[in-house]
């Protein structure tokens, strides 16, 4: 895909013209096809994306159109029925080992999900730092690192809670930190504010604008919220497995 | 070995984390390795080489007579009579050694083996006897503290000679009185002391009493008038033997089985048989404690099912339930695991932690178990030998030697089993999520 045209463009990036380009994520032919013993489901038919270092996307579009399933593919959660991923130039391929695909995930992405998926039996700490943990980072690093993204998303006095013990945007917060705490190129956010109210919404749609716009990260968020997308840099909308735009 | 540190501090981590599951776990798990425990000691009291029964691999047992009918069916048994014991068993070729004694089965419900002494004060005291001959030492090895057992000689010459315990010798002479060749027993029933043992243990029900009489003696004046009654050949005996090996075994049970054949024309052409009951140790335990009558012929199986069940109760159901526990939390922490997996754990990692996690948790609870078991054994000694042995024979001599409460093997094989089969439960839901794509393990029902 060439530049983005002017129209395209979202509010956010009109600012900001010139920018060196360069593709992260490049999805190519992608389809995905779930059967189950009655139906098969075409949830992606194929689905061509660039997403461009730097980049804020929003993925809109009606529920059931593959959004979750795109951005699934797009983490190396799960697996395409046919067609390639190509994360940072390099090509995933099926037979790369569990071990690469690991330290892919672990470097190179951060995810946050609207149900959250904290670790429930982990304080905020011990949450947060997981992705340092599978990096081999020593303990008294982990800690510091850890503190540091904890204080970002503004939880310093929570941190000996555990999930239960926190509201639905602390848990989000908590679920950002550890997103960022690796460092990744990528942040993938499946409807990171869908079960929050509108003003922890807002909350949460700063910090991830902070983060695209400060550190400079490449954020590909899910969202139903046309209000929200209209401040990312570019929007796509799918129906039924398919890009409308 | 630093990951193996690791791996167990991250066990010992998630046992803080879920102390309601852990605790269950462990308890769980040293419950059931505490039951086995207590069942393999009790068994290896029955059935290992224990003082003085050191050649229960060698010993035959033949405890009944069994008469036949035409079809080849038992249709009644009995026990048999010092004269049947002469006549058919005292001079086969094929044992080592053979003896007679008061059948078990009588000495409890008949009180056979019980027989009234002077004691030291002149009163009346009761002991467990046994009435036998000289080759009951021979199968028996008792370890002579002073005197000689009963011999040839004596059996040939009834002789009244009988063997008493330390225990015994004590308590009537004390300490420092050498009772050889002193006289015990009642008036027309007196016997002369030919040597002292170290007595066995009621856990040991077939060598234990505390007297030993020469069975020639004994019944000396017995009558035995008309050869062709089957009257003379009914009485309280069981018969006990060695053999060397299998061969002579077989050896046996063909001679025996000739000699029965010869004797069935001789008392009015009514078969009898002398090896229907014919048992090795082990079969010879489990026949007595399941009360299997001779009336039908069993199989193996019929011999090993009630410990099957006994096993399967007592280990397997227990395990069994710890399996589902651990099941329904993998369940629960697949989810997890793929949110781990999510953010870079690797599958190995991941399944390795499961299985040390396990492996902590029934490590710690078999250790619990055994020692749980020990515990048992000695705090309620009493309650629990009675349930498994013959109440009335118990007393404090009863004892469980050292090896008999570690019985390692049957540890090792017990947690093994409990070790294997929660691995299942846990490493195989882990392996099988683990490889599905992430998003499917995250979504699995939490
Ligand atoms: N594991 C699965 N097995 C079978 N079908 C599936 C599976 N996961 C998703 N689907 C189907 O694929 C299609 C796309 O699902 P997906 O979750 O990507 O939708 P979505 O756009 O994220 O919806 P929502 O906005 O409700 O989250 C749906 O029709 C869904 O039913
Ligand atoms: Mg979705």
């Amino acid at each position: 895909m060439a530049l983005p045209i002017m129209g395209e463009m979202s509010e956010g990036q009109r600012g900001s013209l010139i920018y060196i380009m360069e593709t992260i994520i490049k999805l190519t032919e992608v389809n995905k096809i779930y059967r189950t013993e009655e139906i098969e489901t075409q949830a992606l038919e194929n689905v061509n994306i660039d997403v461009q270092k730097g980049e804020f996307l929003s993925i809109m579009g009606p529920s059931g159109c593959g959004k979750s399933t795109l951005l699934n593919i797009m983490g190396l959660l799960d697996e395409p029925t046919s067609g390639t991923v190509e994360l940072c130039g390099t090509k995933i391929d099926p037979t790369l080992s569990d071990n690469r695909l690991a330290e892919f995930r672990n470097k190179t992405l951060g995810f946050v999900f609207q149900s959250f998926h904290l670790i429930s039996s982990l304080n905020v700490l011990d949450n947060v730092q997981l992705p340092l943990l599978y990096r081999g980072v020593g303990y008294n690093e982990r800690m510091k690192r850890a503190k540091e993204v904890i204080e970002r998303v503004g939880l310093s006095h929570r941190m000996k809670h555990t999930p239960v013990q926190l509201s639905g945007g602390q848990c989000q917060r908590v679920a950002i930190a550890r997103a960022i705490i690796g460092n990744p190129e990528i942040i993938l956010a499946d409807e990171p504010t869908g079960n929050l109210d509108s003003k922890m919404g807002a909350d949460i749609l700063g910090l991830l604008k902070q983060l695209n716009e400060e550190d400079g990260r490449t954020i590909v968020m899910v969202t139903h919220n046309e209000q929200q997308a209209q401040q990312t840099k570019r929007i796509i909308k799918f129906l039924d497995g398919r890009q409308i735009m | 070995m630093k990951i193996l540190l690791l791996y167990i501090k991250h066990a010992l981590h998630m046992m803080r984390e879920e102390k309601l599951f852990s605790g269950i776990y462990i308890a769980g798990t040293a419950l059931a390795i505490a039951f086995t425990m207590v069942m393999a000691i009790v068994y290896y009291v029955k059935l290992a080489k224990i003082y003085p029964e050191v050649n229960r691999d060698k010993m035959v047992y033949i405890d009944n007579l069994c008469f036949m009918d035409k079809e080849g069916r038992v249709h009644s048994t009995c026990h048999f009579s010092d004269y049947a014991f002469e006549k058919w068993f005292a001079h086969a070729k094929n044992v080592e050694y053979v003896a007679p004694i008061y059948s078990k089965s009588d000495r409890i419900s008949v009180g056979n083996g019980k027989r009234n002494i002077i004691g030291k004060n002149g009163k009346l005291i009761e002991v467990e006897s046994q009435v036998t001959n000289h080759d009951f030492f021979n199968i028996f090895k008792f370890e002579f503290l002073k005197g000689r057992p009963i011999t040839r000689e004596d059996v040939e010459q009834h002789n009244p000679v009988a063997v008493i315990t330390n225990d015994l010798a004590e308590q009537l002479f004390g300490k420092d009185v050498d009772p050889v060749g002193k006289m015990i027993g009642e008036e027309g029933d007196e016997y002369r002391i030919c040597g002292v043992v170290k007595g066995a243990s009621p856990l040991t029900p077939v060598s234990y009493a505390q007297v030993y009489v020469n069975y020639s003696y004994y019944y000396q004046n017995m009558v035995y008038d008309n050869e062709s009654l089957s009257g003379n050949y009914i009485g309280g005996f069981s018969v006990i033997a060695t053999v060397k090996d299998n061969a002579q075994y077989q050896a046996l049970k063909q001679e025996l089985d000739a000699t029965a054949a010869r004797w069935s024309q001789i008392m009015e052409g009514e078969p009898i048989s002398l090896t229907h009951t014919m048992s090795n140790h082990a079969q010879h335990v489990v026949e007595i404690e399941n009360e299997l009558v001779p009336f039908h012929s069993f199989t193996d199986w019929d011999l090993v099912k009630p410990y099957v069940g006994l096993f399967f109760i007592l280990l397997f159901v227990p395990a069994i339930n710890l399996c589902g526990m651990v099941a329904g939390r993998m369940e629960r922490r697949l989810s997890e695991m793929g949110v781990r997996k999510a953010f870079g754990a690797k599958r190995n990692t991941l399944l390795w932690q499961v299985v040390w996690e396990n492996m902590v948790l029934t490590l710690t609870g078999g250790i619990i178990g055994l020692v749980l078991s020990w515990v048992a054994l000695y705090v309620m000694r009493d309650t629990i030998l009675t349930m498994f042995f013959d109440s009335d024979l118990l007393n404090d001599t009863t004892f469980v030697s050292g090896e008999v409460l570690f019985a390692p093997l049957l540890f090792l094989g017990a947690l093994l089993a409990m070790l294997l089969l929660n691995l299942m439960a846990a490493v195989f839901p882990a392996w099988l999520s683990l490889r599905k794509p992430i998003v499917e393990s995250m979504m699995e029902k939490r």
